[in-house]
């Protein structure tokens, strides 16, 4: 009896004990978390000034970037900045998934890391929550020239507390490191053929040509799907259409350049079932059927992919992705594709993606981090990353330099940055994802919906409609 | 005395380091959970209100976790099922193969010491519509090329037929060395009385090896509630959410969009199921029972 008593104090006591620990090891994050919250934003001066090594010591960096073309050029780049500066910068390369999950870590005062390399859709949320570093008050004292950079390569690193897209005028939370807007990615070599074009012609009663016009876009890809090219079966065209962020990304070039917008900002609900949208989405619904067989499992990796093997006339595609049909190792279209704006159905606007780097809050080493960051973007890295085979430059005078203008593939004539063109044009028009905490989560949401209507499950009308309502119920 | 009082605090002092690592390792975290399944947790937010049942109740009135919980229930059924059967009849093959019993046993145990996405990955490079083996050989058969991986019907069956793969080999084992640890003396009986092998295996393979079985199922059963790895290589969830789990949810909602307090309370209540059904079964198996293991 007295045992069995025993027993069960004990277990009570233990019970009581992991409650009260539990309980003490959440208040203690509550208050680091409250205190990197405080209403007033520090300055980022202070902030730094704070967060400086003593002066002598010697500062190693922690940074985190995606494991893509540019996280590799930085890791390499790296390496030249510990000879120039003495400052040793640790680069690990991770997947985007990862990346979030360390900087939620970083934040939450449970990881050292001074440099995230991030999807500028995570901006608007981290900062809003006062997680990330302002960087306005160090680009002062550096005098850094923000000018510099393209201007809605900047904004996606701006938030300035108000939902939409971009964050234009916003703080400054970080700088672009890459930007790759959507660009319609065609074979000129079939597009140029003789017989093609008199075949074209013949059908359509018009000169093959790039398509300007969604109307041309369907016609293109309609005629080259099912033409045998070098004893390959051709396929009109190809575009990211996975369930996750795939389909969202190509289907949300469809929904600008018809002139619709996911969120009416004013009243912060859903529009997803506006006429435009509607209509967006029945074209691009519609145009899959000239895609290659499995295209709803497709990500960016199978479209490079096609492209590269020859099976597509025509991709809506990243700019960034095109060093990828160039290399002679593994593709057999090198020099064979050519870029233009995306087919305007009222007028063109591509999804434009890219990757910031950002300072966390928590940075023991925040001004250190910041120098870094300048420097890996300053005009000379930034066309040195381009050059490396990084990401597409975040710099206007990049697109002109003759380093990167005049190169060449090897071993050929053709121009390795010949998309640079289309590509400096498609920033003048390019929009972001809307911009707003939740947008990962409303991405999620609504790909769910979106994948139903490629597999004919619900009517586009049907699932725009339940996206709306499952949106609405999200924001409330 | 002194003698007498070591005699019955020993045990506790022996059992004293294996408890305090269970009390920090598993304990302390199910606490944490519990306790943050009644909050609005997420680890950059400033505060994390107590909001009492509200995760509970959300979640009780979310699709999504309906539909998760009916996928994870088709996927557990399934892929145990037919890995006992299939892991069964491999046994009973390899403990009668009268040569290169080894090699095999190390030939089929090579899926189980493969990481889960390295299997994911390469499944979904083998279920490619356009280049994967599998469509290859389909073809070869006369079937037509087939969307494994994005068909609404055929993206689970996938799924399953690669935990299949993957883990047959660990049931075959288990039951290899169960049908290893039967005596022939009950064989050898049963031959005498004119059973027939099906006589046999009926009446004396399966009930030697039936405390075996309920192990091996059982383990089975926890593992393949928590299949998360190769979703996440191979289907995402999708398409639509016909390969979404529980696990595969707990994911998003709790690392994909940091709502702890939500992902937790899917957590709790995972384990409960969990927990309910196998005292369920382990006490229809009388799995611990020391009388039944006479």
């Amino acid at each position: 009896m007295n045992k069995s008593r025993f027993m069960k104090t004990s277990f009570i006591l233990m019970l009581a004990g992991l409650f009260l620990l539990s309980a003490c090891s959440s208040k203690s994050n509550q208050g680091a978390a409250s205190s990197s919250a405080a209403p007033s934003a520090p300055s980022a001066a202070s902030a730094s000034g704070s967060a400086s090594p003593p002066s002598g010591e010697k500062v190693t960096l922690n940074g985190v970037f995606l494991g893509a073309t540019w996280g590799q050029a930085t890791q390499e780049l790296a390496k030249e900045y510990e000879k120039e500066t003495g400052v040793k910068v640790n680069i690990e390369l991770v997947g985007r998934d990862v990346i979030y999950q360390k900087l939620a870590l970083a934040i939450a005062g449970q990881a050292n890391y001074d440099l995230f390399n991030v999807d500028y859709n995570w901006i608007p949320e981290f900062a809003s929550t006062n997680s990330l570093l302002p960087l306005d008050d160090l680009i002062k004292k550096y005098n850094v020239d923000t000018s510099a950079y393209l201007p809605r390569a900047l904004a996606l690193t701006q938030w300035n507390g108000k939902n939409g897209s971009f964050g234009e005028g916003g703080t400054i939370y970080g700088l672009p490191q890459t930007i790759h807007p959507h660009l319609l990615w065609y074979r000129a070599d079939l597009f140029n053929d003789e017989k093609n074009k008199a075949d074209f012609k013949a059908k359509y009663g018009y000169d093959l040509a790039p398509p300007k016009t969604m109307a041309q876009f369907k016609d293109a890809a309609e005629f080259f799907t099912g033409r045998a090219v070098d004893g390959q079966k051709m396929y009109g065209w190809a575009a990211q259409a996975t369930k996750g962020f795939g389909n969202v990304h190509t289907w949300l070039s469809f929904l600008y350049s018809n002139g619709a917008d996911v969120i009416d900002w004013n009243t912060m609900k859903s529009s997803l079932s506006t006429p435009q949208a509607i209509e967006a989405t029945k074209t691009w619904a519609d145009l899959l059927k000239y895609s290659p067989p499995g295209i709803n499992d497709y990500t960016f990796a199978e479209v490079a992919s096609d492209a590269s093997q020859g099976k597509i006339a025509m991709a809506i595609h990243w700019s960034w992705s095109a060093f990828e049909v160039d290399d002679p190792k593994t593709s057999k279209t090198v020099g064979k594709w050519e870029f233009a704006q995306i087919p305007a159905m009222k007028e063109s606007i591509p999804h434009l993606a890219g990757w910031s780097i950002v300072i966390p809050k928590t940075s023991k080493n925040a001004e250190e981090a910041f120098k870094f960051m300048t420097w890996l973007e300053s005009k000379q890295n930034d066309v040195k990353q381009a050059a490396m085979g990084g990401g597409d430059p975040v710099r206007t005078e990049s697109y002109n330099d003759p380093a990167l203008t005049g190169a060449k593939i090897e071993g050929t004539d053709v121009l390795r940055f010949r998309r640079y063109q289309a590509l400096a044009e498609a920033m003048k028009t390019t929009k972001a994802r809307p911009f707003f905490p939740q947008e990962e989560k409303w991405e999620s949401t609504v790909s769910e919906y979106l994948s139903a209507i490629q597999l004919g499950r619900m009517s586009v009308e049907d699932a725009l409609k339940k996206a709306d309502e499952a949106v609405d119920q999200m924001l409330k | 005395m002194k003698k007498f009082r070591l005699a019955r605090t020993g045990p506790y002092w022996v059992m004293a380091p294996g408890m305090l690592l269970l009390l920090l390792f598993s304990i302390y975290p199910f606490v944490f959970l519990l306790k943050i399944s009644f909050q609005e947790y997420s680890p950059i937010s400033p505060q994390n209100p107590f909001v009492g049942f509200d995760n509970y109740r959300t979640l009780f009135q979310d699709h999504n976790f309906w539909n998760a919980l009916k996928v994870t229930a088709v996927f557990v059924v399934c892929t145990v099922a037919l890995e006992f059967l299939i892991g069964l009849g491999l046994a009973l093959v390899l403990n009668r193969l009268p040569l290169g019993q080894r090699i095999f046993q190390s030939v089929v145990l090579l899926p189980i010491a493969m990481a889960p996405t390295v299997v994911g990955l390469m499944f979904r490079f083998m279920m490619n519509e356009q280049y994967g083996v599998l469509n290859y050989f389909m073809e070869l058969a006369g079937f037509s090329r087939q969307a494994w991986l994005s068909d609404l019907h055929l993206a689970l069956p996938a799924l399953i037929l690669t935990d299949i793969w993957q883990w047959t080999p660990f049931m075959m084992i288990i039951l290899l060395a169960g049908l290893k640890g039967i005596p022939d003396e009950p064989y050898e009986s049963a031959a005498i009385d004119g059973a027939s092998p099906w006589q046999m295996f009926r009446y004396v393979t399966i009930p030697q090896l039936s405390r075996i079985i309920s192990i091996a199922l059982l383990l089975r059963t926890i593992d393949a509630f928590r299949i998360y790895d190769t979703i996440y290589m191979m289907t995402k969830g999708g398409p639509i959410n016909v390969t979404s789990t529980l696990s595969w949810i707990v994911y998003d909602k709790g690392f994909k969009f940091l709502e702890f307090g939500y992902g937790a309370a899917i957590c709790v209540v995972m384990l409960v199921i969990v927990v309910t059904l196998i005292s369920l079964a382990m006490k229809r198996m009388n799995l611990f029972d020391e009388g039944a293991s006479r």
